[in-house]
C-alpha cells in the first residue's frame, strides 16, 4: 500500500470533524457560565429579601415554607436547564471520541497493510468507501442552500448518512441551523432570524471584522466585502427594508442604534484597514475611511425618496395618455432638448444605485455573506470539499486517451436537459452485445471513470493529468487491423470464444474481440514501443 | 494525530460539568431536606446557614468552569496547529457548479453511485430535488440490489443474496468471482457461532455447500472445519480471524456485489465516483505540496499548459484505466489526433513526430534501428 498517504495526513483533510464540535462546545459552555451567573445573581437576591424579612422579624413559619418552596423552585429550573445543556456538552465530546477512534482504526489498518504487496488492503478500501460517502453526504447536505423549501423532509444526505451509520462524524445539526437561516434569509427575506443570531454572536463577528482585513485573498471584492461586518450589513437590510416600507421613522431608529456605531470614521478599526499591507487595489490617497460608512452615507439620500418609482415620482404612472408620454420621453430623438425629459432621465440615473441597493440580489450577497461568517465561526469548509476532491481526482486520471463517450453516443444526438436516458441506452446496449453472444463490451475494455457516461461530460471542464512515463503492458502484440493488445489477455479472450466454422482449417485463428475479425496467428506481430 | 488525541481525551475526561451538576443537585437536597425539616417542625431556617450553602455552589460552581474553560482554549489553540491547510485553496480548477447542467451531472452521478450501493432514499430524494426523472426501468434493475442490501447490510441476513449468486452462477464464474463461496462462508461462521453447544448444523450445512468450492478454496474450508473442534470463542483455535466477524464482512460482502452486480447489469463495476475519489485521495498530497512551493514563492507557478497538470501524480495499477504512450522522439504523450504509428520495424513513434521526420526525406528512417520505409509500410495503430 505504498501509494497511500500517512494517518496524519487523512486527518488534516477532516478539520471540519474536529474544529465544529469544539465551537459548538464552547458555545455550550458559555451558555453555561450564562446561566450559572444569572442564577447566582438570582439566588443572591432571594437571599437579600430573606436577610431583611429575618431582620424585620417577619420570616415566620408559614413565609419559611413559602420562601423555601420557591427557592426550591428556582433551583429545580436551573437543574433541568444544566443537565440538558451538560448532555449537548455530552454529546458533542462524544462525537470528538468517535471520530478519533476512525483515525485509531485507520492507524491500525495501515500498520497491518505497510508490508502488503496489493495496492490497497480489504480493510482500507471500507474505510475509504465510508469516507467517501461522508464526502457524499456532506455535499448533499451544505447544497441544500440551494433549495427552497422544507429540509427537515428533503435531506438526502442525511438519510444516506444515518442508513450507513456515518450520521456521528458529520456534525449536520449545526449545518443544518446554518442552512434555515440562510433559507429564512434568502427566501423568505427574513431578517428576525438572522438578527437575533447577530445578537447572540455580537462578539466574535466583530472580531472577525477586524481579523478578516488581514485575509489574503487575491479577489477585491470578496475583500472588499470581508471589511464589512455581518452585524452591520444585517442592520444595513433592516434600515433598507424599513424605508421601502416607509417606516421613516423605524429606520432612523436602526441608523442612529446599529449603524453609525459602526460606520464613523472614529471607529478604531479603520486604522486597522489603514495598515492593511495589500493596500494596492484601494486608493492611497485618500483617508481610510471605513467602508461601511461611506456605504450608510450612499443609502441615506434613500430617505428623500420615499419610493423609487420615479414614474410616480413624475406623475407618469397609471393612465394611459401618460404612458405614451413616457415612451416619447425616453424614445424621441428630440428628448435631448426636452428639459422635462433631461431631468427624468437624470434622476433616473442617479436612483440607479439606490435601486441596486433595493435589488434582491442584496438578499442574495447577504445570505451568502452570512453562510461565510457562519462556517468561519464553526470552522466549516467553505468549499464544498466532495467538488474539490472530485476535480483533483478527475484531474489526476484524466489522459488523453479518455474519450470513451464517443463510444457510447452512437447515436447522435445530446439531449440538453440531464436525463438518464443515455444510462439505460448505454445499459441495453450492452446487455445487446452480450445477448449477440459478442465477446466484449465497451465496459469490459473500458473502466476508466473518467470516460464513463457519469463523469465524462464535468471531465471536459478540467485539465488533463501529466504523464511522462509511457504505461504500456508486457508483451503487446498488433494485429493487422492495428489494435494492440497484451498477448496473453488476447490469447484467454480466444479461449473462451466459439469459433465452430474454422476448426477444421489447419492454422489457429485469432479473432480481434472488437470488431469480431479473424485473423491468421501468424499474423500477430510483436510491437516494441520504446 | 498525538495532539488531537491528547487533546480529546483531555477533554473526555474533564468532568467538570457532572461536578456542576453534583453540585446544583447538593443544593437541591440541602433545601428539600430544610423543607422537610420545616414541614415537621423540627428545624427553624436560618438565613445564615441557607446562605453559606448557596455561596458555597456559587464558588464550586465558578471553579469547574475554570477548569473546562482551560481545557477549551488549549483545545483550540491546538488544533488550530494541527489543521494548517485550507483543502478550498488546494486546486483552483473546479468543476463549474454555477452551472445548472454541471450541477444535475453531478447529481446524476451521485444518483447512480447511491443506487450502486443500494440506497433507494437518498437517490430518489435527490431526483425530486433535481427535478430528474430517474426512469422505472433503471430502478426495477436496481430494485434487487437494494433489497439484498436491506437484508445483509442491516438484518445481516444472507438468504436473498445466496440465492442471486445461485441464480447467477455462471456468471460469476465467468468473471472469476468468489462471491458464493464467501456468502457460503460467512453462513456457515453465522451457524456456528449461533450454536456454540453443537458444532454439527454448521457442519451440515458445510457438508451440502463446500464440496463445490473443493478446487478453489480448500484451504479456507480446512481452517473453517478444524475450527469446528472449538468452540466459537476459544482462545486455543488458532484459526480465530477466519471467523472474525468484528470487521463488518456484511458491508464487505455487500460491496462485492454490488460490482457483479453492476458489472453483469452492464455497467463498471465499480462506481466511478469511488474510483476518481480514491485517485483523488492519492494525488492530493502532490497538490498540496505544489500550492505549498508556489505559495513560498510568492507566485504562482507557471502552467506550462493551461490545459495540464504542471506536475505528475502517480497511481497505482489498479486505478490506471489507458495504456499510456509517450512518443520517444517527441516525449509527448499520443492523443487520437496524434496517434502513435507502427513503423515497419514494429517500433512506434507518434504521428506529428513521423511528420516531421518525412519532411526531411522522402522515405523514412527509424529512429531507433537502421531500417527505412516507404509510407505504405507505416500503420497507425491503437493500445487496446
Amino acid at each position: 500500500m505504498s501509494y497511500v498517504s500517512d494517518v496524519e495526513f487523512y486527518l488534516k483533510l477532516q478539520k471540519t470533524q474536529f474544529k465544529t464540535p469544539i465551537e459548538a462546545v464552547k458555545r455550550n459552555f458559555k451558555a453555561i457560565q450564562k446561566l450559572i451567573e444569572k442564577q447566582s445573581a438570582l439566588l443572591s437576591r432571594h437571599l437579600i429579601q430573606l436577610k431583611e424579612l429575618e431582620l424585620n422579624g417577619q420570616l415566620s413559619k408559614e413565609i419559611q415554607r413559602e420562601r423555601i418552596a420557591v427557592l426550591i423552585n428556582i433551583q429545580t429550573r436551573f437543574h433541568d436547564k444544566l443537565v440538558t445543556r451538560v448532555e449537548e456538552h455530552n454529546d458533542y465530546v462524544q462525537r470528538l471520541e468517535i471520530r478519533l477512534q476512525r483515525f485509531k482504526d485507520l492507524e491500525k489498518i495501515l500498520e497491518k497493510g505497510k508490508n502488503s504487496s496489493s495496492d490497497f488492503g480489504d480493510d482500507f478500501l471500507a474505510w475509504t468507501r465510508d469516507q467517501i460517502n461522508l464526502l457524499i453526504g456532506c455535499y448533499l447536505m451544505k447544497n441544500l442552500i440551494n433549495f427552497n423549501g422544507d429540509i427537515s423532509q428533503n435531506n438526502p444526505g442525511l438519510e444516506l448518512l444515518k442508513h450507513l451509520k456515518l450520521d456521528k462524524l458529520i456534525d449536520h445539526d449545526v449545518i443544518l441551523k446554518g442552512i434555515s437561516i440562510y433559507q429564512k434569509i434568502r427566501y423568505e427575506k427574513d431578517l428576525s432570524v438572522l438578527i437575533d443570531w447577530c445578537n447572540e454572536n455580537k462578539k466574535i463577528l466583530k472580531s472577525m471584522k477586524t481579523s478578516s482585513t488581514s485575509v489574503d485573498d487575491s479577489n477585491t471584492t470578496q475583500k472588499d466585502q470581508y471589511r464589512t461586518s455581518l452585524d452591520f450589513e444585517t442592520f444595513y437590510q433592516n434600515f433598507i427594508e424599513l424605508i421601502k416600507e416607509d417606516k421613516i421613522y423605524e429606520a432612523l431608529i436602526i441608523a442612529k442604534e446599529h449603524l453609525m456605531p459602526q460606520a464613523g470614521p472614529e471607529v478604531p478599526s479603520t486604522s486597522n484597514s489603514a495598515t492593511t499591507s495589500s493596500a494596492t487595489s484601494y486608493s492611497d490617497k485618500t483617508p481610510k475611511y471605513d467602508s461601511t460608512f461611506e456605504k450608510f452615507k450612499k443609502s441615506a439620500g434613500l430617505l428623500v425618496f420615499g419610493s423609487l418609482d420615479i414614474d410616480e415620482l413624475f406623475g407618469l404612472s397609471g393612465s394611459k395618455v401618460n404612458s405614451s408620454r413616457k415612451d416619447s420621453l425616453t424614445n424621441s430623438a428630440m428628448s435631448v432638448y426636452d428639459t422635462f425629459s433631461n431631468s427624468y432621465n437624470q434622476i433616473n440615473n442617479n436612483l440607479k444605485p439606490f435601486k441596486e441597493l433595493l435589488n434582491d440580489e442584496k438578499w442574495i450577497q447577504l445570505a451568502d455573506f452570512f453562510i461565510y461568517n457562519y462556517n468561519h465561526i464553526y470552522g466549516i469548509d467553505q468549499s464544498l470539499e466532495l467538488i474539490v476532491m472530485l476535480s483533483v481526482g478527475i484531474t489526476s486520471l484524466k489522459t488523453h486517451s479518455c474519450n470513451g463517450f464517443k463510444n457510447y453516443s452512437k447515436h447522435d444526438f445530446q439531449d440538453p436537459q440531464v436525463t438518464f436516458q443515455d444510462v439505460l441506452h448505454n445499459i441495453e446496449e450492452s446487455n445487446d452485445i452480450s445477448n449477440a453472444k459478442s465477446e466484449l463490451s465497451i465496459n469490459d475494455l473500458n473502466k476508466c471513470p473518467i470516460c464513463s457516461l457519469e463523469l465524462y461530460e464535468i471531465a471536459q471542464h478540467l485539465p488533463y493529468s501529466h504523464q511522462t512515463k509511457s504505461n504500456i503492458y508486457e508483451n503487446p502484440v498488433k494485429l493487422p487491423n492495428g489494435h494492440i493488445y497484451q498477448l496473453e489477455k488476447l490469447l484467454k479472450m480466444n479461449e473462451a470464444f466459439e469459433k465452430p466454422e474454422i476448426e477444421n482449417l489447419d492454422e489457429m485463428y485469432i479473432k480481434d474481440p472488437l470488431t469480431n475479425e479473424m485473423f491468421k496467428r501468424s499474423e500477430l506481430q510483436k510491437i516494441f514501443p520504446t | 494525530m498525538n495532539i488531537v488525541q491528547e487533546e480529546v481525551e483531555r477533554l473526555g475526561k474533564n468532568k467538570a460539568l457532572e461536578k456542576c451538576i453534583k453540585e446544583s443537585n447538593d443544593l437541591l437536597s440541602y433545601l428539600k431536606q430544610k423543607q422537610e425539616q420545616l414541614n415537621q417542625d423540627t428545624d427553624d431556617l436560618k438565613v445564615q446557614d441557607v446562605q453559606i450553602k448557596i455561596n458555597y455552589w456559587a464558588n464550586q460552581s465558578l471553579k469547574h468552569e475554570k477548569s473546562l474553560n482551560t481545557v477549551i482554549k488549549k483545545y483550540q489553540k491546538s488544533i488550530d496547529k494541527v489543521f494548517n491547510f485550507d483543502l478550498s485553496e488546494v486546486y483552483r480548477h473546479r468543476i463549474p457548479l454555477e452551472s445548472t447542467r454541471c450541477r444535475q451531472l453531478v447529481d446524476r452521478a451521485l444518483i447512480m453511485h447511491l443506487l450502486r450501493i443500494g440506497d433507494f432514499e437518498a437517490a430518489n430524494t435527490i431526483a425530486k430535488m433535481d427535478n430528474i426523472q430517474v426512469p422505472d426501468q433503471l430502478l426495477n434493475k436496481f430494485h434487487e440490489l437494494e433489497e439484498i442490501s436491506e437484508d445483509l447490510t442491516v438484518h445481516h441476513r444472507l438468504e436473498k443474496a445466496i440465492a442471486w449468486a445461485n441464480v447467477n452462477k455462471h456468471n460469476l464464474q465467468r468473471i472469476g468471482s468468489d462471491l458464493q463461496f464467501n456468502l457460503h462462508k460467512l453462513k456457515f461462521i453465522d451457524i456456528y457461532k449461533k450454536n456454540p453447544s453443537s458444532p454439527y448444523p454448521a457442519y451440515e450445512y458445510a457438508k451440502i455447500n463446500f464440496p463445490h468450492f473443493g478446487n478453489t478454496h480448500l484451504d479456507v474450508i480446512s481452517k473453517l472445519m478444524s475450527s469446528t473442534i472449538f468452540t466459537p470463542n476459544e482462545p486455543e483455535n488458532p484459526y480465530l480471524d477466519s471467523i472474525d466477524l468484528t470487521s463488518s464482512p456484511y458491508q464487505k460482502l455487500f460491496t462485492q456485489l454490488s460490482r457483479d452486480f453492476c458489472s453483469f447489469v452492464g455497467l463498471s463495476s465499480e462506481s466511478p465516483i469511488f474510483n476518481t475519489l480514491q485517485a483523488s485521495y492519492i494525488a492530493i498530497p502532490n497538490f498540496v505540496k505544489f500550492n505549498k512551493i508556489s505559495k513560498m514563492k510568492n507566485e504562482k507557478l507557471d502552467w506550462t499548459s493551461e490545459n495540464e497538470l504542471p506536475f505528475e501524480v502517480e497511481l497505482p495499477k489498479s486505478l490506471q484505466f489507458h495504456s499510456i504512450f509517450i512518443c520517444p522522439v517527441s516525449k509527448e504523450e499520443t492523443t487520437p489526433q496524434n496517434s502513435p504509428m507502427a513503423l515497419g520495424c514494429r517500433h512506434l513513434i507518434s504521428k506529428d513526430s513521423l511528420a516531421k521526420l518525412k519532411k526531411r526525406n522522402s522515405s523514412i528512417k527509424c529512429p531507433y534501428c537502421p531500417k527505412t520505409f516507404a509510407a505504405n509500410e507505416i500503420q497507425e495503430v491503437q493500445f487496446i
